[in-house]
């Protein structure tokens, strides 16, 4: 009845919520959402330097400049949030002691994240991208799954860690 | 902060001197990282402030990561559970 009261209490003056963070545990944790995203970071970038090459810029490039700074800015972070959540939840003790400099690999993904936020520059976003790999190697290192590295089947069109299920 | 708290809980939480605040009380607090959290208090440093943990360790962001969590970011001490209605 108690319940039933603050329920309806609830519904008409909401209370404020507070979180337990991660009180459910869904278990589901995958990189390749982090490995997208650097993808699409470096794909980006390429979009931009094709515009960049060009002797003069219409009123289209500057507004597709903005557009793809602004994607690129957003995938970034993405990449950054990703791997920052899976190193805070998913990531515990038995899984550094396997891989003991994780934190320190996490804190150069977040670094080359900014990189490519600030930068047009390919060679960041293979960085970038090259980091998110390892991280994920790692990941399924820890979940006794094997990896595999293809080529991704769509542009930029390079080397991707996969599981190999 | 299963299986003590689950998701659609009610808390009451009242405003409690810093204190007489222990190490088992739960709490809510507002993180600048993490929002506003309800957890329970591994140690209490005048210091510091309060270290906090997750009733389901397995799952739960460990201390270290949470940090500590000064005076004024507790909002209070748990006081009461409703638990919510099993559908």
């Amino acid at each position: 009845m108690l319940y039933t009261m603050l329920k309806t209490i609830n519904s008409i003056s909401p209370f404020s919520n507070a979180s337990a963070h991660c009180d459910i545990p869904c278990k589901i944790y995958d990189p390749s959402t982090a490995q997208i995203a650097a993808l699409s970071v470096i794909r980006l970038t390429d979009l931009l330097l094709e515009i960049g090459e060009k002797e003069t810029l219409t009123l289209a490039d500057h507004a597709q400049i903005s557009r793809l700074t602004t994607e690129k800015e957003s995938h970034a972070e993405k990449v950054k949030h990703e791997v920052r959540v899976m190193w805070g939840d998913y990531f515990k003790q038995p899984q550094f002691d396997v891989f003991p400099d994780t934190s320190e690999l996490v804190h150069k993904i977040m670094l080359a994240g900014s990189g490519c936020k600030q930068h047009v520059n390919r060679e960041k976003g293979e960085s970038l991208l090259a980091l998110v790999n390892e991280f994920a190697t790692r990941f399924w290192e820890t979940k006794g799954v094997k990896t595999k590295t293809v080529t991704c089947p769509y542009p930029p069109s390079l080397n991707v860690v996969y599981p190999d299920l | 902060m299963l299986p003590n708290l689950c998701d659609g809980d009610f808390v009451v939480s009242c405003k409690w001197p810093y204190r007489w605040l222990q190490k088992n009380h739960i709490v809510v607090v507002e993180s600048v990282r993490l929002g506003t959290l309800v957890k329970r208090i591994v140690s209490v440093d005048k210091t510091h402030g309060l270290r906090l943990a997750g009733d389901n360790a397995q799952y739960s962001v460990s201390p270290d990561k949470m940090g500590w969590q000064t005076r004024k970011q507790v909002l209070g001490r748990v006081i009461l559970c409703v638990r919510a209605k099993q559908q």
